[in-house]
């Protein structure tokens, strides 16, 4: 990995989703960037929410700013700009339309915080990735800020780290079982070459678990043998519950079918924060949290992906995922994966 | 082309908002369908794909539970591959465009939205606040008023007092007087590209030496240099930017609404006006430490000053100008100190509207030596009336325990030489709970009938501009933000009431800051005074028949001191004789400057 993907390589595009607000993801996003910058690698910052402001808009507890180096790149709304203390020399608008105005990309000139608001819907996102490629020199990654546990519109990106933590659930047990059935549903497999013929049955719109049952019920044993095709786990996860949706998959495997994705994102790994606001009074927060050795060692034993606390930990790790999902992508170009996003 | 358009309130019950946009938007031929409230997120997708719409309007009222809700349903409808066909919308009391952003949404409307707005965001067109009608222009505080006077007997004491000064004023000079006119020659070598090197060295032999040595680069006492990279980056943040307009007045055009700054540095002052103008106000008046005032000569130099008060340099006041709006009218007092007249070519040069001068005042309340401020007042008011430039008439010398008659006629001889002399004075009486009120008991039924008694009274006299002020209100603050708000705009709407033509407005915190005045505070009583002349609109505050009675009294009380006044003959004598103001009313003539005026050779 370079400051530049090479020559048709294209610009690895990693996501960071959150579960839950306050669940570490712009923490985890400071830290990957700052490897990615120890590493010389070409960055480019972009989000599909509102990031980087000091203090939560519901919680208003401090919340982590986002400082970005000199020479990275972002993407941000228009009205995001003059809102950080970095100065980004714009080199162009995008014509992707925000509730904030028009997402511009530009350059860090000097160094400082960023506000992020970028494209906050898929087909956007999809679109500002092209974008970004097509850069005569693309840097190596970019990195996509996520939002208050959405997660739909991650489904465009090559890799993803989940970002979840105390805040989600401060109760480890459920808390290691949901993440635990998100892995799964990652781990649905992509339609092979031979899938997608007459018998499979293309779940159009919402793949919500009650329409999985549905179907089941409908179909019955007549699923046996059919696969069920979804458009992406980020699909299936913006629908339900994960062990709602693990449920809906085992009934589907016990009548003989089986889930198939179209596309995915890789799952690259999971990073976990201890801490939790705890609502005292009206606009009143503190922040609790749980044993963190603990948390770790559940994840670690149940979750079949690494997981880090970034905090204590850094983000090597996470950098070490990115770089071999790079290598693994190899010279291929990706346009064949989102392409296939119908615009 | 008509849009199809869905309207989904993503609420328990409230939808109120969303109908009025349903029915702006059906009158412009748009296709509408409300859904019902309280549907889950699943049948919300479901009715949006069916209904094959352009946008989804989604109405959020209820502040609990928002973000979960609406994320959840941005995420579906993306999941659903509804994103690239549908414009997701969401608004509400519980909305701002942040929220919208971070939720998914491709727009984001809050409380007040004006429904146009909406309209014109699904037709694609901007939206203007304005509904076409053209920017506000300079408004005027003298236009229409003849400064004729009503009272005739007023009239007949002033005119024989005004010649007596004014005859007076043109055999004396001094350093304060020299100053000023040797500024304007400066300017005028500099307009016609002359040198001013040797005007400059004359300049600096008539400052006191801090100042002369500031003007050769040396540094000023509790100041610093504004740094070239500051001023910089306060030229770069001005470029590009747009200003709001809110309007304080409700179904009226008067009064004008002005609020002070002088936070002491001037980049900080950019951003105080700023906020004033964005929050409705009028216009901006410029405060300058006292003790500037009390030096001979003007500091030069693009300075900031360490404590309250912004110094009144060229530089200074041509940075504050550049970040004015169009619109904003801006005053620039000189009405107190040794500097008086300059200031005013200094205001007069810089581009201020207004500036502010009164001999009486100054000499009693203000410090300044009387002989030397009537001879530099009369000064001031020449060169204001060269730049065509209105002066207030302020009398603050009520606030040391004057009462208002002797006040007012002060200020009305002020005035009337000013007027002999060409220019356009504006009368400023208080709006506050003086000293004189609080020992006479004027209010202690109410501040009504005082405050309007001084406004009739003034009105029976002359046919000139009244700007209550400064600030309205007065001794009624208290440390209390909501308290001081509120008594500043029930003053305000007193104000609006009686028709007078200004106010001049303090911040909520500016009597007890202990400190800087904060931007949030300022924006209290501009809140504060709008909502009040929303309220009242064009009716009115009735006071009772005390104050007809008061006024009557307060006219009587000026006759009779320009009557002494006129007796003895001479204004600068009646200054130091407190006819105007005595020592036990807490009038004292000031000692700054005294023995400086000299008589000028006749030829
Ligand atoms: C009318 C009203 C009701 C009516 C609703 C009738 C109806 N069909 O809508 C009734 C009486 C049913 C009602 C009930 C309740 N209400 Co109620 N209600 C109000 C009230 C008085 C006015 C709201 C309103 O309609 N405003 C007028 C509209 C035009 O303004 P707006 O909604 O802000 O819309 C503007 C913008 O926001 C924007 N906009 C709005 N929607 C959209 C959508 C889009 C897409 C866009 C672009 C823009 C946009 O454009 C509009 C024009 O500017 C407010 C108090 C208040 N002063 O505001 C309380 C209020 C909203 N209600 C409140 C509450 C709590 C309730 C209840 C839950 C109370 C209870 N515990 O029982 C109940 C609901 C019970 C239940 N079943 O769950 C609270 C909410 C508190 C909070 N912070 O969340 C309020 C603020 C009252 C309060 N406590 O002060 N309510």
């Amino acid at each position: 990995m370079r400051r530049v993907a090479g020559r048709g390589q294209a610009a690895v595009a990693v996501g960071i989703a959150g579960t839950a607000k306050n669940t570490g993801k712009t923490t985890s996003l400071r830290a990957l960037m700052d490897e990615c910058g120890r590493r010389g690698w070409g960055v480019c910052v972009t989000g599909i929410g509102f990031d980087g402001e000091d203090l939560d808009n519901v919680t208003r507890l401090p919340k982590p700013r986002i400082p970005c180096r000199d020479g990275v790149l972002v993407a941000t709304a228009l009205d995001c700009l003059g809102a950080g203390d970095a100065e980004v020399a714009v080199e162009h608008e995008t014509g992707i339309e925000t509730a904030l105005g028009r997402v511009c990309v530009g350059t860090v000139r000097r160094a400082g915080f960023v506000v992020i608001a970028g494209p906050n819907k898929s087909s956007d996102l999809s679109r500002l990735l092209r974008t970004i490629r097509a850069r005569p020199e693309p840097p190596a990654v970019i990195l996509v800020d996520g939002a208050f546990g959405r997660i739909a519109p991650m489904g465009v990106c090559d890799g993803l780290f989940i970002a979840t933590g105390a805040a989600r659930n401060p109760v480890i047990g459920p808390l290691a079982t949901e993440t635990r059935s998100m892995v799964k549903v990652f781990d649905i497999p992509k339609v092979g070459p031979r899938t997608g013929g007459g018998d499979d049955i293309e779940v159009r719109g919402v793949a919500s678990p009650a329409a999985l049952h549905r179907l089941a019920e409908t179909l019955g044993p007549g699923l046996s043998g059919r696969s069920v095709i979804v458009s992406s786990p980020t699909c299936l996860l913006a629908s339900g519950d994960p062990p709602a949706i693990e449920e809906a998959m085992e009934r589907i495997s016990s009548l003989g079918g089986s889930l198939r994705v179209r596309r995915r994102p890789a799952l690259l790994g999971v990073t976990v924060n201890p801490f939790f606001p705890v609502r005292l009074s009206e606009g009143r927060y503190e922040t609790g949290r749980v044993d963190e050795d603990e948390l770790l060692s559940a994840f670690r034993m149940r979750i079949g992906r690494p997981v880090w606390d970034v905090v204590a930990e850094g983000a090597a790790g996470m950098a070490d995922a990115v770089e071999s999902l790079a290598s693994g992508m190899g010279g291929c170009s990706l346009e064949g994966e989102d392409g296939g996003f119908v615009e | 082309m008509g849009k199809r358009v869905i309207l989904v309130p993503l609420d328990p019950v409230h939808d109120i908002g969303l109908k009025m946009i349903g029915r702006a938007l059906s009158e412009r031929g748009h296709e509408t369908r409300l859904l019902q409230p309280d549907l889950s997120c699943e049948e919300i997708v479901g009715e949006i794909s069916r209904y094959r719409c352009d946008y989804a309007l989604v109405g959020r009222t209820l502040g609990y539970g928002v973000e979960e809700m609406l994320a959840r349903l941005a995420d579906l409808a993306d999941a659903a591959g509804l994103r690239p066909k549908v414009k997701m919308v969401v608004g509400g009391m519980a909305i701002k465009p942040e929220l919208a952003a971070e939720l998914g949404y491709d727009a984001g409307f809050g409380p007040n939205t004006p429904v146009e707005e909406v309209v014109a965001y699904v037709e694609g067109r901007p939206y203007d606040p304005r509904g076409g009608v053209p920017p506000r222009s300079k408004p005027s505080l003298t236009r229409g008023y003849t400064y004729r006077f009503r009272n005739s007997e007023v009239e007949a004491l002033l005119s024989g007092i005004v010649e007596e000064v004014v005859c007076w004023a043109s055999g004396v000079t001094s350093p304060g007087v020299e100053r000023a006119r040797i500024r304007s020659r400066m300017f005028e070598s500099r307009r016609e590209g002359e040198g001013e090197e040797g005007l400059a060295r004359e300049y600096e032999r008539l400052c006191e030496p801090v100042v002369a040595e500031s003007c050769r680069g040396a540094g000023v006492p509790k100041a610093r240099a504004v740094t070239p990279s500051e001023k910089e980056r306060l030229e770069r943040r001005l470029l590009g930017r747009t200003k709001g307009e809110t309007q304080l007045r409700h179904g009226r055009d008067k009064p004008l609404v002005f609020v002070q700054y002088g936070t002491g540095c001037p980049l900080m002052d950019v951003a105080h006006v700023e906020v004033a103008e964005s929050w409705g106000a009028d216009g901006v008046v410029h405060f300058d430490p006292s003790w500037a005032a009390r030096r001979e000569g003007l500091f030069r130099g693009l300075l900031a000053h360490e404590e309250d008060g912004s110094l009144i340099t060229e530089e200074n006041l041509r940075l504050v100008k550049s970040g004015l709006g169009d619109p904003t009218l801006w005053q620039v007092r000189a009405h107190r100190g040794l500097n008086t007249a300059e200031t005013v070519v200094l205001a007069g040069e810089c581009g201020a509207d207004l500036t502010k001068i009164n001999i009486a005042y100054g000499s009693l309340g203000g410090g300044t030596d009387p002989e030397r401020l009537a001879a530099d007042g009369v000064e001031a008011m020449r060169q204001a009336a060269r730049y065509g430039m209105p002066f207030d008439v302020v009398t603050n010398e009520e606030l040391c325990g004057v009462p208002a008659h002797k006040a007012f006629a002060g200020m009305l001889i002020t005035a009337a030489v000013g007027i002999r002399l060409g220019g356009l004075p504006v009368l400023q009486p208080l709006f506050c709970r003086s000293p004189q009120v609080m020992l006479e008991g004027f209010m202690a039924d109410n501040y009504v009938d005082f405050n309007a008694a001084k406004v009739l009274a003034l009105r029976q006299i002359l046919d000139a501009p009244i700007w209550p002020g400064a600030p309205i209100g007065f001794l009624t603050h208290t440390p209390d933000r909501v308290q001081a708000s509120v008594t500043t705009a029930l003053h305000a709407c007193l104000a609006s009431s009686l028709g007078v033509d200004a106010i001049s407005i303090s911040s909520a915190d500016e009597a007890y800051s202990g400190g800087p005045i904060s931007a949030a505070s300022r924006v209290d009583t501009l809140r504060a005074v709008r909502e009040g002349l929303r309220f009242f609109g064009r009716a009115g505050i009735e006071p009772t028949d005390r104050a007809r009675l008061w006024a009557s009294d307060i006219v009587e009380g000026i006759v009779s001191v320009l009557r002494d006044v006129a007796r003895g003959g001479s204004f600068v004598g009646a200054l130091y004789e407190g006819l105007l103001g005595s020592r036990e009313e807490g009038a004292y003539p000031g000692r700054v400057g005294r023995g400086t005026v000299k008589k000028v050779r006749a030829g």
